[in-house]
């Protein structure tokens, strides 16, 4: 944790407005796409970063709430009430979100930006027919978020050891998904020669 | 990792950049709603905080909660004693409140028969602080007197003595108007069962014989 955040969260847990207000603007987009990727609806994903942040007020009403990794303290709060709205609404939707904006703005796309997306589409039907809960959640905390192996495994409740290979897992069935498009693609390029 | 891999990779950074930003509109009401919340929250710490500065410089008798828990549960205690005496003290004028109050329903005087004596179950009554309370009479025709709003002792009179219980005479007419209205409706009309009469037994209840001694 940078030296910045921690000043900002020492300054938050005395319950600072200009320090809680920072928080905000500085978390809750992140924290939008990131439920948004979990939960696939973008009302849902705007309450749940209501209900993260008014749970962090809460904690540190209490004297209570992180006291090191805010932005873990953050994801992980949103994980868990991902899945609790998930376990009452038995909602699954596929991760469409990402494929269609690609294209908002893209006026005149060249051929390779038709191929990227094509490929990303591909790869986001893989992580959502191919992979786990726990793979996809892996993947998205890894290298979405850009989050470390320990991060990731205080996010969701697991050893880093276990992270690891679930991740590796994951990767694995993604390449094996996406091998026919990435093969094609390398033919392509073959046969310009 | 391998090439495949990076590539894997290359293209989730790809999906990232990619994603919808959060929308303006909602960002904007969370934040507002955020910004509220947090004020409510700095509020409250700071009452809090008051409260126990506040306790703190006061200086209570009791410093204990559980010492304060005892002495209202005495107090508790205290005015629930002082609420029986006082209807202890005041047992006669309950008593002719509860005949005004029997009368006034449409019934048979409820007057208790010499030497049939009235809660012969419950030997003694104590006072109690409650709303209500049942009476049962056990005249002859068994007609059974039911007061409201009021706390009644009654002494039980030896079933072995041949004292009568005296009629219990009927409250006066309240000169102003209370909304209450006790003693105001007429008296019921005793009704005559089969094998009564109108007019208690004369003799009185026979007393009791002593059981014989068994000679060894």
């Amino acid at each position: 944790m940078t030296e910045g955040n921690t000043n900002l969260l020492k300054a938050a847990q005395k319950l600072d407005e200009e320090a809680l207000t920072a928080i905000f603007d500085q978390f809750a987009p992140a924290i939008y796409k990131y439920t948004l990727r979990l939960c696939h609806d973008q009302i849902v994903a705007d309450n749940i970063v209501g209900d993260v942040f008014a749970q962090l007020l809460e904690q540190f009403g209490q004297g209570k709430g992180p006291r090191t990794n805010l932005r873990s303290y953050l994801y992980q709060t949103a994980y868990h009430l991902v899945v609790d709205r998930s376990r009452d609404n038995q909602h699954n939707a596929p991760l469409e979100v990402a494929a269609n904006s690609y294209a908002e703005g893209q006026f005149a796309p060249t051929q390779s930006q038709i191929e990227e997306r094509v490929m990303m589409e591909a790869l986001i039907s893989a992580m959502n027919t191919e992979l786990t809960e726990d793979q996809r959640h892996v993947i998205i905390l890894r290298f979405l978020e850009d989050f470390s192996l320990k991060e990731t495994a205080e996010i969701i409740g697991k050893e880093v050891n276990n992270i690891k290979v679930i991740q590796n897992r994951g990767i694995a069935k993604l390449r094996k998904a996406m091998g026919i498009h990435i093969d094609d693609e390398n033919d392509d390029d073959e046969s310009d020669w | 990792m391998d090439g495949h891999d990076q590539e894997i990779i290359r293209l989730l950074a790809q999906v990232k950049g990619a994603e919808p930003d959060y929308p303006k509109h909602l960002l904007a009401a969370r934040r507002e709603q955020y910004l509220r919340q947090m004020v409510r929250a700095s509020l409250g710490v700071a009452v809090g905080m008051a409260a126990e500065e506040a306790l703190k410089s006061a200086k209570p008798p009791l410093a204990s909660t559980i010492t304060s828990k005892l002495i209202e549960a005495a107090l508790v205690v205290a005015i629930v004693v002082e609420a029986g005496a006082v209807a202890y003290l005041s047992r006669d004028k309950l008593a002719n409140f509860l005949q005004s109050v029997a009368t006034s329903e449409n019934g048979p005087e409820t007057i208790a028969s010499p030497g049939v004596t009235t809660l012969q179950s419950q030997p003694t009554a104590t006072p109690s602080p409650g709303m209500s309370a049942t009476v049962a009479f056990s005249p002859t025709s068994g007609i059974a007197a039911t007061p409201t709003f009021v706390t009644i002792l009654l002494d039980a009179t030896d079933p072995a003595s041949t004292t009568t219980v005296t009629e219990m005479a009927s409250t006066p007419i309240p000169s102003g108007d209370n909304g209450h209205h006790y003693g105001q409706t007429p008296k019921p009309e005793r009704t005559k069962e089969n094998g009564n009469d109108d007019q208690p037994p004369q003799n009185p209840r026979p007393t009791r014989k002593p059981k014989p001694t068994k000679s060894k």
